[in-house]
């Protein structure tokens, strides 16, 4: 396994009064208020509010796709804010994995090709993308499959194949964005047992989930509501 | 079709901006190069079709062969001619002659018109040409012996709105006219350019009336014009500079070979005068509506068009209208795919594919109705402004529409049926895959079309390098500082020439800034007119195999163009021009079996039945365009006044030319009084020869350009089409940790791959096609490489800045945007 298992505590990232708003007819509307919020390392967490209360924004903020207008950010000590664009991609590239509720796999690549994708892009040797495709496979049990194009896919198999792309460059968060909002609960509840093993592996998650049940996998719940924290 | 069809395709239309705006702009592009050129080839074809019953007019040129072997294929034919076949032929019904001349008129004091298009001709003219006389005073025209005839738009030009009857204007050395008729003009799509005719009647008259010292006309009220008969020797005795054009009108249905036949046995019955009683004599009849685009005599009235030209425009037509017809088509597939979703939503609730393909029809007509509402009047400025016509023609109109129309149901029908149709029913089914086999149909039609456009951009670069190489070939003459100008019109009559010519040299020669003076029948840059295949060594009985063209020159000549002499020596300077020395060039010297240019001085030929010794051999120069090799040529220092003596030319030392040629204008004044000194320089009537080429070179660089604008817009609407496509796909790929270069990179080698098949594709095509153009010349560049590494450059650089903008753009969106779930 890649990952160890870290007894000590490290904060892996911390918000503080993260405001964010976009501009609507001369008017400020307001998608984030005064958020505050610490992640360390190893934990698994759910973000639940009703449709519409911020929780993709957050999750985007978190991620670095999106920027934010005040408040700071720090992630593993780096004050994301004040950092420029090709630092903070970087920063992303290297330690966050993304899972999407609709997959974003490439329908053109078959699964193996979809795999390796993120690995051309840390410039991964040849070799090494290799060995890491396979073992990635045989971890999510998808060998059988490796040559199939998305399509050929139940939605279960292709949110396993969303997860394994996430994992492939050795994240150590994980923001997933209902993972399981286009399965249904069998198919849900076998991610959410690969989620849990995962995390058990030290890898942190953040998740936004709708589902009660989902969100007790994890270790703690954020609620939002009018992008605020309740 | 119902309101709701329309409103949909409005706002369908408004919804794709970007993409409907490319469509139609290369609609607009194709449809006005389209009825710019067909009007074109249209006014190119229809020269002197507007005669009443052009059909059976002839004109009636010469063929002739003297006994030395000199053949002249001349479109002027002795007076006779026409003449004889009136008088003998029942199916004539009328004949004309004219001789064309270009005149100064004198209106009064204050009004010059220089360059006026005149004609001596009879009144049966007009018996042949159906011009309405649209003012007359008299019924028997060109009656009046101090009489001419004028055109409407010249009457207007002279007299305003003034009556033009009556009035008397003068023309070149002062003999002065009355208007008595005015006729309705000579369209411009004649080989006939008149504006001013009079009679030989008065030609004659005035010739033996007008007192050339006082300048004043002696009314001889006892004169009677005798025309001789078409049977006498006068008739056929003129040479070739006052020989006219000659004209029959032919009965309906008079077969051209019955007449053709006669001619042979009807010389027979004319007293031909001697040198004719020796030479072959023929007569070409050319319909007078071919004359335009096939006649290559000599003495023609004026340039002829040219045939193969009117071929290039043809494939241009064609090239154009294919590209814009590709990427029309291309581009609505582009736009149909777009729409699926919303026609798959109207199927599903009940609309029939019927009123699919009725929307689709719908939109493209309305795109191609838009495109010919611009491209119609923006063709007619074209056509009034590049032609001088004055509206597009029906026929033009007609055929763009039916294209129009054509485009207008293929645009919908294709996409509709290999697309909409079947996607709907896989939309209904659950998905497939066949977008991406469609999506190899559109990079397949842009391949094409940048085929066809890389094969444009090598052919204008290769036609580029041609012309440099001409303008830069070393001629083997100089002739950057010289000037030259026709030999004076007015000593057509005067006996004094060689005096006359003899003081303008001497004078000319005096002035400080003239090096050197020469009079010759031909200079460079002009064809030569005489030719033999009758020249042979003295001592031997069989005259050379080569026919050698003949050039009379002074000892002047070699000198004021520079033209250098590898043997021998110039002409000696004596006082006839006339004498049985030559100089030959290199080629000839060749042709006579000589390795050794100083083996062949002395050497004697003899040319008809006089013998000439070899002065000297010079290097040989490009007498004409580099379209032709350079012919064995003799020249001969025989000025033979009546063959036409040609052109004065004068080396020039001075820098100042104003001042150097208004010293010469006064030396010429004082000797032809009433003639104006009009002089060209030499370089710049060497290259007029390439003028033709030129203006292909113009017509295919635009051709070039709108067909490269054409393929972009193609381009730039699959480029919009497959980063839209590929939205979410890049999305994906930035959240997966691509960067924008690469992401760019990705979007454009899909492109540049297909650009480059294309490259590879044209340069063989291209490749032909220089070559077949190049065969027009005898002296052609090398097409190298790098005419094919510009173009590929050219192509994928222009292709790569229009895709780059898209993908660059699709880059830099942020991946949240894109990912958003709907
Ligand atoms: N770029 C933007 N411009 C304007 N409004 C936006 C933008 N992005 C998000 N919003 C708005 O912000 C609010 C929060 O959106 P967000 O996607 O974070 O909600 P969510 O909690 O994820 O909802 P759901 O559960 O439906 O996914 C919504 O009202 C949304 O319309
Ligand atoms: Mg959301």
């Amino acid at each position: 396994m890649h990952y160890e298992t870290n007894k000590k505590i490290h904060m892996l990232l911390q918000l503080n009064n993260i405001f964010k708003w976009v501009q609507s007819g001369g008017q400020r509307v307001f998608l984030l208020k005064d958020i505050n919020l610490s992640v360390e390392e190893g934990e698994f967490i759910s973000i639940m509010g009703p449709s519409g209360s911020g929780k993709s924004t957050l999750l985007n903020v978190i991620g670095m796709l999106d920027g934010f207008n005040e408040g700071e950010y720090n992630f593993m000590d780096e004050p994301v804010h004040t950092l420029k664009e090709k630092h903070r991609a970087n920063l992303y590239k290297q330690y966050i994995g993304f899972v999407f509720q609709a997959y974003h796999l490439i329908d053109e690549l078959t699964v193996k090709e979809n795999l390796e994708m993120p690995l051309l892009y840390n410039k991964t040797s040849s070799s090494e993308r290799k060995a890491l495709v396979a073992d990635s496979l045989d971890r999510f049990n998808i060998v059988g499959k490796k040559d199939l194009f998305p399509s050929q896919l139940s939605g279960g198999q292709q949110q396993l194949v969303g997860i394994a792309r996430a994992l492939i460059t050795s994240p150590k968060l994980i923001l997933a964005d209902e993972p399981t909002g286009n399965l249904n609960s069998k198919q849900g509840e076998e991610i959410m047992e690969l989620f849990k093993q995962l995390n058990n592996d030290g890898v942190t998650i953040i998740q936004v989930t709708h589902s009660e049940k989902n969100a007790a996998y994890g270790s703690r719940i954020i609620n939002l509501l009018d992008g605020r924290r309740i | 079709m119902n309101s709701q069809v329309l409103k949909t395709v409005l706002r369908s239309l408004g919804g794709k901006k970007f993409l409907s705006l490319t469509k139609v702009l290369g609609l607009i592009v194709g449809y006005a190069v389209f009825l710019f050129l067909a009007e074109k080839i249209q006014f190119e074809e229809s020269y002197d079709t507007f005669w009443g019953s052009a059909e059976n007019i002839y004109r009636v040129a010469l063929d002739v062969t003297n006994k030395e072997g000199e053949e002249l294929k001349s479109a002027k034919n002795f007076s006779g001619s026409s003449a004889l076949l009136d008088a003998e032929i029942h199916g004539v019904v009328s004949h004309v002659n004219f001789g064309k001349d270009i005149v100064t008129v004198f209106n009064g004091p204050d009004q010059k018109i220089q360059d006026v298009d005149f004609a001596w001709s009879d009144p049966s003219f007009f018996e042949v040409f159906d011009r309405k006389i649209l003012k007359s005073e008299s019924k028997e025209l060109l009656e009046n012996i101090h009489g001419v005839t004028i055109s409407q738009s010249f009457a207007k030009k002279l007299f305003g709105d003034e009556n033009p009857l009556g009035k008397e204007i003068s023309v070149n050395e002062g003999w002065t006219y009355v208007v008595d008729a005015v006729f309705e003009d000579i369209p411009a799509k004649s080989h006939i350019k008149i504006d001013m005719i009079g009679s030989y009647k008065t030609l004659f008259y005035y010739m033996q009336n007008f007192d050339n010292r006082a300048q004043v006309l002696i009314d001889n009220p006892d004169y009677e014009f005798n025309q001789p008969t078409p049977y006498e020797t006068r008739r056929w005795g003129a040479p070739v500079e006052y020989r006219p054009y000659c004209y029959v009108k032919l009965k309906k249905g008079t077969s051209i070979a019955s007449i053709k036949a006669m001619v042979t046995p009807l010389l027979k019955k004319v007293a031909l005068p001697q040198n004719l009683k020796d030479s072959n004599i023929n007569f070409l009849f050319q319909p007078v509506a071919d004359i335009h685009l096939k006649s290559k005599l000599e003495h023609e009235i004026s340039a002829n068009g040219n045939e193969k030209q009117l071929l290039f425009l043809y494939i241009i037509i064609a090239v154009v209208l294919i590209v814009c017809i590709i990427n029309f088509i291309n581009l609505n597939t582009i736009s149909a795919i777009e729409s699926l979703k919303g026609f798959t939503i109207r199927v599903l609730n009940g609309s029939k594919h019927a009123q699919i393909f009725q929307i689709m029809l719908m939109e493209s007509f309305v795109f191609n109705f838009f495109a010919l509402a611009i491209a119609i009047p923006l063709a007619h400025g074209l056509v009034v402004s590049q032609l001088g016509l004055s509206q597009i023609g029906n026929s033009s109109l007609f055929i763009v529409l039916a294209i129009a129309g054509g485009i207008t149901v293929l645009a919908a029908a294709i996409p509709f049926v290999s697309i909409v149709k079947n996607r709907i029913f896989g939309a209904l089914k659950g998905g497939s895959n066949s977008i991406r086999q469609k999506w190899t149909g559109q990079k397949v039609t842009v391949t094409l079309q940048f085929v066809i456009t890389i094969v444009l951009i090598v052919s204008t670069l290769g036609i580029y390098k041609q012309m440099n190489f001409m303008m830069d070939k070393e001629l083997g003459f100089n002739g950057n500082k010289t000037i030259y100008s026709f030999t004076p019109m007015t000593m057509n009559q005067h006996p004094d020439i060689p005096n006359k010519l003899r003081t303008f040299k001497n004078e000319v020669l005096a002035l400080s800034g003239v090096n050197s003076f020469s009079v010759s029948s031909s200079i460079p840059g002009k064809m030569p007119h005489r030719e033999s295949n009758q020249v042979k060594e003295i001592n031997s009985a069989e005259p050379y195999a080569t026919s050698f063209n003949q050039i009379s020159v002074d000892e002047g000549y070699i000198n004021t163009y520079d033209i250098k002499l590898l043997a021998g020596s110039n002409l000696k300077n004596q006082s006839k021009w006339n004498s049985d020395e030559v100089l030959i060039n290199k080629i000839a010297m060749e042709k006579m079996g000589y390795k050794d240019p100083n083996k062949a001085i002395g050497k004697v030929i003899v040319i008809g039945n006089k013998n000439y010794a070899i002065q000297g051999v010079m290097e040989n120069y490009h007498h004409v365009s580099l379209h032709n090799t350079v012919q064995p040529t003799i020249y001969m220092q025989n000025l033979q006044w009546d063959h036409g003596v040609g052109y004065y030319s004068m080396q020039l030392t001075s820098n100042n030319i104003t001042e150097i040629t208004s010293q010469i204008a006064a030396i010429w004044e004082n000797l032809y009084p009433k003639e104006e000194f009009i002089f060209n320089f030499s370089d710049s009537t060497f290259e007029k020869q390439y003028g033709r080429d030129q203006k292909f070179n113009k017509t295919l660089s635009v051709s070039t350009f709108l067909a490269l604008l054409i393929s972009c817009l193609g381009l730039l609407g699959v480029a919009l089409f497959n980063t839209k496509k590929r939205i979410k796909e890049i999305g994906v790929r930035k959240v997966n940790g691509a960067k924008i270069n690469e992401i760019i990179v990705m979007l454009n080698r899909d492109f540049i791959k297909w650009v480059v098949i294309a490259y590879i594709v044209a340069c063989p095509i291209s490749w032909y096609a220089i070559d077949k153009w190049l065969e027009n010349f005898a002296y052609k560049t090398s097409i190298s490489w790098w005419i094919y590494a510009l173009a590929g450059v050219v192509a994928i650089t222009i292709a790569l800045l229009t895709v780059s903008w898209q993908s660059f753009k699709a880059a830099k969106n942020n991946p949240v945007n894109a990912l958003r779930n709907e």
